[in-house]
């Protein structure tokens, strides 16, 4: 649908095209490329990195063993202070309950960890507690949602770096793709995207898991902004705030 | 030539000029718009994994546009900063072209930023109200107010604008950057 305003916006970006396209004739590809390949290629190592991190997960997983969390953590304190501070000072788009928390994939689908390792792997992974050699230690900032009723989970980290954060988003991207190959024998089904929210920089992961008596998904989004991480973790019914969560989280962080 | 290599020649030649003018009507003046266009395409690049299609390339250069905007302080360092690596730009401060302006981008300069970034979602990428919600990560009231105040400015400005709600029985909660898998 159309109306008087679109018609004149639409003829002023035609308009700034038109400008922009003659003034720059030329091919600038070439300049971009300089720019880009760079970038891209400390990118690539940086994967590369996390990619052997999660290879080691999924193999602690395999073998029933739970992440560590203790002394073998690369501390992150200012970070930690930062989001301590955040926690604090954030407006959630509901009801926060400081001391709640949302029901986990595995205790959801009543799914054995030895039957689906990379599932158990996935959902400590939602909480922001594994590969704690990437820094940070995760920080429950409650539920919000009603309480009595399906809630969504709050959890932030300050990782050792924005590349360490990254390879951490890159880790749930595998522990996913084991988890809906595994989970598949239970009955449930996996899907995860990579996904951004517009006004907020940075990029984020987000997985559904859907499936089996559970009445709605399961969900998991980690969006990561610079080395700063929030999670939210929502239980199958629960209202999808998602989004809104992570805007508020780091509308906070800006203010 | 590796993907990405040709999905960025696809998208420089072909849909560039276009981006500069959707990022014209966010920013309101020329400088800024092609600051925030090469900086989104160079963001878009050296982040995404899988670039083997311009049309979603496109996509994430356009949502990187509207965060960067939004994100002003960071977007105006980000392109200090990256302005060696481009073309010199032959373009002149904007005030120097304020003459040059559509009424309709001098009226949308007038308003603060996500009420600008409200009437271009909505009236140039026919959004719904949902999606554009989603886009700046508010609520659907604040679009609502958002573009109330937005219509109601720029009315006194230009006059009847033929205003009508786009339909809003699209929903998108979310913007994405690869497909489901």
């Amino acid at each position: 649908m159309t109306d008087k305003l679109t018609g004149m916006l639409l003829d002023s970006l035609d308009k700034e095209s038109r400008r922009f396209a003659d003034q720059h004739r030329g091919d600038e590809t070439s300049l971009y490329e300089r720019a880009i390949g760079p970038r891209r290629r400390h990118r690539r190592i940086a994967q590369a990195a996390g990619g052997v991190a999660a290879v080691g997960v999924v193999a602690l997983g395999a073998y029933g063993f739970v992440l560590p969390h203790g002394d073998d953590a690369v501390s992150n304190p200012s970070s930690n202070l930062e989001i301590e501070r955040r926690a604090r000072d954030w407006q959630p788009p509901a009801d926060l309950q400081a001391d709640g928390s949302a029901a986990g994939l595995i205790e959801t689908w009543g799914i054995a960890p030895d039957v689906a390792p990379a599932c158990a792997t996935l959902d400590e992974l939602a909480r922001l507690e594994g590969l704690p050699w990437l820094g940070g230690e995760p920080v429950a900032v409650g539920a919000v949602g009603v309480e009595g009723a399906a809630v969504g989970g709050v959890t932030a980290r300050g990782f050792a770096s924005a590349e360490d954060g990254r390879a951490y988003l890159e880790a749930i991207d595998r522990a996913a793709a084991g988890c809906r190959e595994q989970g598949a024998q239970a009955g449930i089904e996996v899907e995860a995207r990579d996904l951004g929210i517009g006004a907020v920089p940075g990029d984020g992961v987000r997985v559904d898991v859907t499936g089996g008596a559970a009445d709605g998904a399961w969900v998991a989004w980690v969006h990561l902004d610079g080395d700063e991480a929030v999670a939210v973790v929502a239980e199958p019914g629960a209202e999808d705030l998602a989004a809104p969560i992570i805007a508020a989280w780091f509308t906070a962080a800006a203010g | 030539m590796r993907t990405w290599h040709g999905v960025l020649d696809t998208l420089v030649r072909e849909r560039r000029s276009r981006l500069v003018g959707y990022a014209y009507l966010l920013a309101g003046d020329r400088p800024t718009a092609e600051d925030l266009v090469h900086d989104a395409i160079i963001r878009t690049f050296s982040r995404a994994r899988r670039l083997d299609d311009v049309n979603r390339a496109e996509a994430y250069v356009r949502r990187t546009i509207l965060t960067q905007f939004l994100n002003r302080k960071s977007a105006q360092a980000t392109a200090r900063a990256k302005q060696h690596l481009l073309v010199e730009r032959d373009a002149a401060p904007a005030d120097e072209h304020a003459g040059e302006h559509d009424a309709v981008v001098l009226a949308l300069r007038e308003l603060p930023a996500r009420q600008r970034a409200c009437v271009v979602l909505r009236h140039v990428e026919q959004l719904t109200t949902a999606e554009t919600a989603a886009q700046l990560g508010v609520s659907e009231g604040a679009v609502k107010r958002y573009l109330h105040d937005a219509i109601a400015h720029m009315r006194e400005t230009l006059g009847d604008l033929g205003f009508a709600d786009p339909e809003e029985d699209r929903v998108t909660a979310v913007i994405p950057r690869r497909g489901a898998r």
